[in-house]
């Protein structure tokens, strides 16, 4: 009570008074415009670089290194692309090498993130499956047209001299710009046949399976530790034999070993090594890769 | 070809629309619709503008070479219909109740509405549905059902009957399908990311109203909303000549 007696209280002060601010307008909602603004500090110093568009061999480096359970497996769609392939001869060969792949991206999306990082060239062709002859060039759009009730009942020749069973796939020449051909009622278009998509890996994305898909990226990623080679050959051995090794007679293996001692290992850090690398795989038990097998037959570890 | 099988081949296209668009809701593109749709005739100018454009965005859709087609447009699907969120507003739910609830819930009013409506003319939903009546899949086959009946009326000269079913189709129509499915078909252009699933809510759009015209046609503007009455057989002969020159 005494503080009261002490202080005078202003009842007319309004704080806000020297902002203009009038708390009774009826336009709560609407501000002033200004120019004015809150000053950003050091804004002079926060430069957003200027977005660059990488190159592919980054491109995949970065693909590699975000999905790095799924190199070899990458690095194996690549080497089966060497030649020209087929789009479904690509996946169904990719589904064939990794028979137990249970990871979420399918042969088909593995494809696909290859080509989008420039590892991989396409080449879409449309091709009469029935004909076996390849239709490019055809029309511009490609669309394929009929006259209602004509050229799906009629075998009638078109100027082409193509059956009318043949323009279902093939705008002639009566559907002009590949689309109406009725000037009364509706035209109709039929999808042309499905397109061929060729695969074939391009020189960058060939030069990054040399660098890391081949004996040499075993023997310089094994040699980086050659303490483990003994380790290394081991697992190998274990895993080349006629139906791989279990993880149980893998960790009885390595894990007592006075190698893993200091610093402490367990064989799961081999085995992953071996992994990425390609040369062991999991299909149901442990085996030895291909190049896993190469890399036991080499020098690499009698040197 | 004579005015009534004119009407009567109208009337199968209705049947086989509302088949089409009610299967492209209800459940993902599979192998066989796949291969349906890449032998299907795309009409290209029924006169219906949006129609046009979604036969076009799906025909364009189909004609792109697509490696795995059956995987992405699953997984837009689900981008389109289900979504991820849990607001009310990650997806365009394909449900009346969620448009004509102020929630924006499942299994509201609209769902009961439209449940008296199918248990009225004799339509129970399988067992295998664990969706709710109204799903827009149902309504759609809902029309493709009344479709089929107007049409064996018809085909038996009952067409009285066959003017009750199309005043109960086009009432259905107002009442439900159009009251809702334009928002639907607003959210429709904001999801999906495949041209084949947006132009799937342009086609339904421009359908939905082209068949309204259609059936007003058949039944004259001021049909009257309630049963049937003695005129019927006369406004129904008189509005196939319209129906014949107009077509789907």
């Amino acid at each position: 009570m005494a503080d009261v007696e002490v202080f005078e209280i202003d009842d007319d002060f309004d704080p806000l008074e020297d902002v203009g601010f009038d708390g009774d307008s009826q336009d709560d909602d609407v501000r002033p415009d200004t120019d004015y603004q809150i000053p950003i500090p050091d804004a002079d110093k926060s430069v957003v670089p200027e977005k660059r568009e990488l190159e592919p061999n980054e491109r995949i480096a970065r693909l590699l290194k975000g999905m790095p359970g799924q190199g070899p497996r990458l690095l194996h769609a690549i080497d089966l692309a060497r030649e020209e392939v087929d789009a479904s001869e690509l996946a169904a060969a990719l589904d064939s090498a990794f028979p137990r792949e249970v990871g979420v991206y399918g042969s088909s999306q593995v494809v696909r993130l290859l080509e989008e990082a420039g590892a991989l060239s396409v080449r879409v062709e449309r091709v009469d499956l029935e004909q076996g002859e390849s239709l490019d060039g055809c029309s511009e759009t490609n669309i394929a047209c009929v006259c209602e009730g004509e050229a799906v009942e009629t075998e009638a020749k078109d100027a082409c001299g193509k059956t009318t069973e043949q323009i279902d796939v093939c705008a002639d020449a009566s559907c002009a710009d590949g689309a109406d051909v009725s000037e009364s009622g509706p035209a109709y278009r039929v999808p042309a046949p499905e397109a061929v998509r060729w695969y074939k890996a391009t020189p960058e994305g060939l030069a990054v399976l040399e660098a890391r898909g081949g004996m040499s990226a075993v023997r310089a990623a094994l040699l980086e530790e050659p303490r483990y080679l003994a380790l290394f050959k081991r697992i190998l051995e274990m895993t080349s034999a006629e139906g791989g090794a279990s993880m149980k007679e893998l960790d009885a293996a390595v894990n007592t070993d006075p190698l893993c001692a200091e610093p402490r290992r367990f064989c799961g850090y081999f085995l992953g090594k071996l992994e990425r690398l390609g040369a062991v795989r999991f299909e149901g038990s442990w085996v030895a890769a291909p190049l896993g097998r190469e890399a036991l037959a080499s020098d690499l570890f009698t040197e | 070809m004579t005015i009534e099988n004119d009407f009567a081949a109208v009337l199968k296209g209705r049947i086989s629309t509302y088949g089409l668009l009610s299967r492209l809701f209800r459940v993902e593109v599979d192998q066989e619709l796949y291969d349906t749709l890449r032998t299907m005739k795309f009409p290209s100018n029924t006169g219906e503008d949006d129609v046009d454009a979604g036969y076009a965005m799906i025909f364009d859709y189909l004609e792109q070479p697509h490696q795995d087609v059956l995987t992405e447009l699953a997984i837009d699907y689900v981008r389109a219909f289900i979504g991820s969120g849990n607001d009310g507003y990650s997806a365009a739910y394909p449900y009346e109740s969620v448009y004509t609830s102020p929630k924006r819930l499942m299994m509201q009013d609209a769902r009961d509405e439209v449940l008296v409506l199918y248990r009225a003319a004799g339509i129970e939903k399988k067992d295998s549905w664990k969706e709710g009546e109204d799903h827009i899949a149902l309504e759609l086959e809902f029309e493709k059902i009344l479709a089929q009946r107007a049409l064996d009326a018809f085909e038996e000269n009952d067409e009285e009957r066959c003017y009750a079913l199309l005043l109960q189709q086009r009432n259905f129509l107002e009442d439900h399908l159009l009251s809702w499915y334009p928002m639907m078909a607003e959210d429709m252009k904001k999801f999906p990311r495949t041209a084949f699933y947006q132009g799937l809510g342009v086609l339904t759009s421009g359908y939905l109203r082209s068949d309204l015209d259609f059936l007003n046609d058949v039944l004259g503007e001021g049909a009257d909303q309630e049963a049937p009455h003695d005129g019927a057989s006369e406004k129904l002969a008189c509005a196939e000549t319209d129906c014949a020159e107009g077509g789907e």
